[in-house]
């Protein structure tokens, strides 16, 4: 072995720089685009559980639900307002666990914050209103009855106690989720002294 | 060389690290996505598996209630048996409402429960609702009325389902309540009100056959003691049961060697038009229906006299205080013509039932305020005078014109809010139309309204007259215990159209309406028989004879049909 070749030329460093940089380079784009696609992937799968679970959480507490209640001839519908954006309707209380007659109504609101259009609330009663979601690119409630052909009915009726919820999510793209929900309390005659559970006027 | 091939296997197994851990925890979190996703599938699942188990327990309950504990209760013959669970309405239900073979409810305490074998599920569900129980209670103490053979039971029934999906460890489990929904059982005598059709004889009273053909038509329960007589293909056609005694049907087999058959049909000859095309619904060797009824002619005019002695004449019974006791009484020579009575049923201009009664040339003007409660009556000797109370009869049931005579024309309408029985000793004449003031005319049923009319002829006829028009439209339901409904001189004149009926027929032999050849009309009506369904539920014309056999009826009658309080239990 001699002196000349323990060492390596400029261009023989430049060489290897350049092709250290390719790879570099190469190796950078094949993870910037794996953290894309991983975004993009997590992001569609938050889309659909948002979607998911506020669907969900409507559709519960709709079920529950009457198209009408009456005490003493008060009315307390449901009723579907602000461009299909919200939905008022009432939720019975039960006397305890094991006693089912009804002791109370809760009113029950959904509806899109004005100040962020992004974020569902939800009222119940007199408690302090909750953020359900932050991610709700939309939501629109319609009555459901046969004449109701494109779900642009306000009110929802006895003969067809069936509301649909939609409800549209975004990180990147938008996932739609729909859901038919049939309100389940049905011909049922409540006490004089029931009481109703519902914010002040003008608090939601 | 050998330094720059491994930077080379260094820098790839780098990347290969990166991208398999990225890959690794990327499906990681689709496995818990898909995790999550089947939670809320699953969960919506078990909830339709547990409302599924409500909709399996309300189809019991209705069938236990309505068929079973019935069909039970109609082999009942002395009100003691029924009395006996007098302060036991549980151990009724325990008793009566199953079918033979099928486990009975269970009574602890004051509770009635029976646990429903789930149905089997398609093999690609996973999980079932073996958690399905009904509990009855009881909501009041039974009321009995022994004189009347009047029994209420009162209930609450609550239905709770589990719906378990058992893919993941632990099963998913939703419970939905239905509760709680009150119905009274009522039970009583059975009403002969509840036919469309029913004889005692299938023949006139002097045996002549009449045949059932394309021009008769009846819905609602069809019976006879005797047999039925079909002639022409197609022959009558029926909408409910037909049920007779005898094994065999007598078939016209076009006029030659009359045949008679075990079956439904004479080949493509003589053929009954069935609401089964295989004629499953027209029993034969059914048990004999007592005609006599646990309620008699006696018993009819001392409810019309409330048991005072009063003479000949048109009378509203009073009392000492000049209320109104009875129903409406007339009184007449039995077999002199003269006097027999002609009533008109009507609706005067406030819409109170108005009931004209010309006997003797003398003109009878009874009013009924119902708001009121109070009797206007008009009569050629006392003038015009109120009364408080309205005539029906002594047991309050409803109104009753109880004639100690023949009826020489009945005709006119039935006030809206009126249910009402006309009986005579003798024969009847319906001289016109007669209908309800509420009605609905096509499809021809009174359903949503109260006016109902019973025509009672004890020991004569009821016919059409020969001034009754073409198509006549008659809404009553008419007995005759020891004679037939028939047209006057059916026989002659030309065809008149058809009679339609709106109620039912009950008689002790078959009035013939008309004649036929070929399947044609020659003269007299057609029969068109609308059954009129709310004897179904109970309510029949005031007085109208019972039968002596017990049956049931649920009030109210959609109580085992509607859901009231839904509830999810939680956890």
């Amino acid at each position: 072995m001699t002196e000349k070749n323990s060492g390596f030329t400029l261009i023989e460093v430049l060489v290897v720089v350049a092709l250290f940089s390719v790879l570099f380079l190469a190796l950078l784009a094949v993870l910037t685009n794996a953290d894309l696609y991983w975004s993009k992937g997590q992001n569609k799968l938050n889309e659909q559980q948002e979607a998911r679970r506020v669907i969900s959480g409507v559709v519960n507490d709709l079920r529950r639900s009457n198209p009408n209640w009456d005490i003493s001839g008060t009315e307390y519908p449901v009723a579907i307002s602000e461009n299909y954006t919200r939905i008022d309707f009432y939720q019975p209380v039960f006397y305890n666990e094991t006693d089912s007659t009804i002791t109370g109504l809760t009113k029950i609101t959904y509806k899109i914050d004005t100040t962020d259009v992004r974020k569902l609330l939800r009222k119940s009663g007199s408690d302090p209103e909750e953020i359900i979601s932050n991610a709700t690119e939309s939501i629109r409630f319609g009555g459901a009855c046969p004449d109701c052909s494109t779900y642009n009915c306000t009110a929802v009726n006895a003969a067809c106690p069936v509301v649909r919820v939609e409800v549209v999510t975004k990180e990147d793209n938008e996932f739609e989720l729909v859901s038919d929900v049939a309100l389940r309390n049905m011909n049922i005659t409540l006490a004089n002294d029931t009481e109703v559970i519902e914010p002040e006027e003008g608090e939601f | 060389m050998r330094g720059k091939k491994g930077i080379l296997l260094l820098v790839s197994a780098v990347v290969m690290t990166v991208v398999s851990v990225l890959a690794g925890v990327y499906l990681s979190s689709l496995v818990v996505e898909k995790r999550s996703s089947d939670t809320d599938r699953l969960a919506g699942q078990s909830l339709n598996l547990a409302e599924a188990g409500v909709n399996q327990a309300m189809a019991e309950l209705r069938k236990r209630i309505g068929t079973d504990l019935r069909l039970k209760v109609e082999a009942i013959q002395n009100a003691s048996t029924v009395n006996a669970y007098a302060s036991n309405s549980l151990g009724f239900i325990r008793d009566y409402a199953y079918a033979s073979g099928e486990p009975q409810f269970t009574v602890s305490g004051n509770k009635a429960t029976l646990t429903i074998t789930p149905v089997i599920l398609n093999s690609d569900v996973d999980g079932d609702f073996e958690q399905t129980t009904i509990t009855i209670t009881s909501a009041a103490a039974p009321s009995m009325d022994l004189s009347n053979e009047l029994f209420y039971f009162y209930y609450t029934y609550e239905i709770e389902s589990k719906g378990r999906i058992t893919r993941y460890t632990p099963a998913l489990e939703k419970t939905v309540v239905l509760a709680p929904n009150d119905f009274t059982l009522v039970v009583r005598r059975d009403n002969f009100a509840k036919f469309a059709l029913f004889t005692n004889h299938h023949t006139t009273g002097t045996g002549t056959t009449v045949w059932f053909t394309s021009n008769t038509n009846f819905s609602g329960p069809v019976h006879t003691n005797d047999r039925f007589s079909f002639a022409s293909n197609p022959s009558a056609s029926f909408t409910d049961a037909v049920s007779q005694h005898k094994n065999t049907a007598r078939f016209y087999n076009d006029g030659h060697n009359i045949l008679y058959l075990d079956d439904y049909c004479n080949g493509e000859i003589d053929v009954p038009q069935f609401s089964t095309p295989a004629g499953e619904t027209f029993y034969r060797g059914e048990s004999i229906i007592n005609l006599e009824s646990s309620l008699n002619q006696q018993d009819l005019e001392d409810e019309a006299t409330a048991g005072q002695n009063l003479g000949s004449g048109v009378f509203v019974p009073l009392d000492a205080s000049n209320n109104v006791v009875g129903g409406i009484y007339v009184n007449g020579s039995l077999g002199t013509s003269s006097d027999n009575p002609v009533i008109t049923l009507g609706v005067d201009a406030g819409n109170n039932p108005q009931y004209t009664i010309v006997r003797d040339s003398n003109t009878y003007v009874v009013t009924v305020d119902l708001a009121n409660n109070q009797t206007t009556f008009a009569d050629p000797v006392n003038g015009t005078n109120t009364y408080p109370g309205i005539p029906n009869g002594a047991g309050d049931e409803g109104i009753l014109i109880y004639v100690d005579d023949d009826i020489a024309g009945i005709s006119g309408v039935v006030q809206s809010a009126t249910r009402m029985t006309v009986a005579s000793r003798r024969n009847v004449v319906i001289k016109d139309n007669i209908t309800y003031q509420s009605y609905t005319a096509s499809p021809l049923n009174a359903d949503d309204y109260q006016n109902m009319l019973g025509i009672i002829s004890w020991e004569g006829n009821v016919s059409i007259g020969t001034t009754a028009p073409d198509n006549v439209n008659i809404h009553a339901i008419i007995m005759a215990q020891h004679g037939i409904f028939t047209v006057d001189n059916y026989q002659s004149g030309s065809p008149r159209g058809t009679a339609i009926l709106l109620g039912g027929v009950i008689t002790d032999y078959y009035g013939p309406f008309g004649t036929f050849a070929g399947g044609s009309a020659l003269s007299g009506y057609g029969r068109n028989f609308v059954y009129d369904p709310r004897v179904q539920n109970g309510t029949t014309p005031p007085y109208f004879p019972y039968m002596t056999s017990f049956t049931t009826f649920i009030e109210p009658t959609d109580a085992l049909y509607k859901k009231t309080v839904w509830r999810q239990k939680e956890g």
